[in-house]
C-alpha cells in the first residue's frame, strides 16, 4: 500500500468531512497550506461569520495501521500522535488549533482541540468525538466567539 | 465564492473519497476542463495489469437530495455529460449530492468485458456507487487494459506482465 495514497486520502477525507453539508449548508471553507505552514496542514475559514475572516488551523492525522484504535468504552481512541514539539508550537499561536484524526479505511474523523498554551502532546483521539455535524457546528460556534471576543488587535506602530 | 462554486469543489473531493476507498487509485485535477472534457484523471494500480491504467472522471453535483439512482438519472438526464470529442480510454460519470453525500455512477465510455473496444454511452445508466459497484468498476477496467495490453503491445505485453515496464517492440 502506498503511503502517498495513505496521505492524499486523509488529506481528501478530512477535507470532504469539513466542508459537510449539514442542516442544508456548508459551514467551513478550507485551504490547504502543507509543508510552509510547519505542521499546520489546513486553515479552514467560517463562512457566514459576522467577522471577517475568522478561521483556525487543523493538523490532520491519517492512519491506515492494522491496530488504529487502543481502549474501551468511553477511553477508546483512535491512535494518532502529536509530538511536545508540535503542541507547542500551535500552543504559541494562540488562535483556534484543532487535530483531526482519520482512520482511511472506515473514512471516520475525530477531533481534539489543542489548547492556547499547550506544552505536551498526545497519542490519541477519543471516538466519542467524531467530526461530524454536530461537532462542525459546535467548532463553528466556539471560533466564532472566539474571534468575536478576541483583543482589538495592534493599535499602535512607529510606522 | 458561490454556492456553485462550492459544491463543484466539494464533488471533486467527495470524488477523491470515493475513488480511493480501497486505496488503489491514484486522483489527478485536470486544470483545464476544456481541453479534455474531464474533471479528474485517475490511475488504478492492480497486481495484474502493472503500469499507468488511467481513467477519466466527469463530474456532476447538486444540493438537492437524491433517494434514488432514478433521481440522479433524470437529473442528470437534462444536462450533457458525454465529451465533444472521442476519448480512448474508460471514462465514468460520478454524480453527488450535497445533503447526504449520495455517490451514483454511470460509464459515459465503458470497456468492453470481451474485446478492447470502448462503448461510448449516449444514454448513462446511473447505479449507487458503494463498494460492490466501486470493485466491479476496477475489475472491468483492470480486464479492459489486461485485454488491450495483450492486443497493442505484441511481444511486450509478456515484458509488461513480469517486469511491470513495456519493452519498445517493433511494428508493421
Amino acid at each position: 500500500m502506498s503511503m502517498d495514497i495513505v496521505g492524499k486520502r486523509g488529506e481528501a477525507l478530512f477535507r470532504a468531512i469539513i466542508t459537510k453539508w449539514c442542516d442544508g449548508k456548508q459551514w467551513f471553507d478550507d485551504t490547504f497550506k502543507g509543508e510552509k505552514a510547519e505542521g499546520l496542514d489546513f486553515e479552514v475559514q467560517l463562512i457566514g461569520s459576522s467577522v471577517f475572516h475568522a478561521n483556525f488551523y487543523v493538523q490532520v492525522k491519517a492512519t491506515a495501521k492494522h491496530t488504529k484504535y487502543a481502549g474501551m468504552g468511553n477511553d477508546r481512541r483512535l491512535l494518532v500522535r502529536l509530538t511536545r514539539a508540535d503542541a507547542k508550537k500551535i500552543g504559541n499561536m494562540k488562535v483556534p488549533a484543532y487535530v483531526v484524526g482519520i482512520d482511511v479505511h472506515s473514512g471516520r474523523a475525530f477531533i481534539k482541540h489543542v489548547p492556547a498554551g499547550s506544552t505536551s502532546g498526545f497519542s490519541g483521539i477519543l471516538v466519542r468525538q467524531p467530526l461530524n455535524c454536530i461537532a462542525i457546528k459546535r467548532v463553528w460556534t466556539e471560533v466564532e466567539a472566539f474571534w468575536i471576543s478576541r483583543p482589538q488587535g495592534m493599535t499602535t506602530s512607529d510606522y | 465564492m458561490s454556492e456553485n462554486d462550492l459544491i463543484e469543489r466539494r464533488a471533486k473531493l467527495l470524488a477523491n473519497v470515493v475513488l480511493t476507498r480501497r486505496l488503489n487509485i491514484d486522483v489527478f485535477s485536470i486544470g483545464t476542463k476544456d481541453l479534455s472534457g474531464l474533471d479528474l484523471l485517475c490511475a488504478l494500480h492492480d497486481d495484474r495489469v502493472p503500469g499507468f491504467l488511467p481513467f477519466g472522471v466527469i463530474l456532476k453535483a447538486t444540493s438537492r437530495p437524491l433517494d434514488s439512482s432514478g433521481d440522479a438519472a433524470s437529473l442528470v438526464g437534462k444536462r450533457t455529460l458525454f465529451p465533444n470529442h472521442t476519448i480512448l480510454m474508460p471514462v465514468i460519470a460520478l454524480f453527488f449530492s450535497m445533503e447526504k453525500d449520495e455517490a451514483y455512477f454511470a460509464w459515459i465510455v465503458e470497456p468492453s468485458e470481451s474485446s478492447i473496444r470502448l462503448r461510448h454511452v449516449s444514454k448513462p445508466e446511473f447505479t449507487e456507487f458503494d463498494n460492490r459497484q466501486l470493485d466491479r468498476m476496477i475489475k472491468r477496467i483492470a480486464d479492459w487494459y489486461r485485454l488491450t495490453s495483450d492486443s497493442i503491445l505484441i511481444e511486450g505485453a509478456e515484458t509488461v506482465r513480469k517486469n511491470g515496464t513495456a519493452k519498445r517492440v517493433p511494428v508493421g
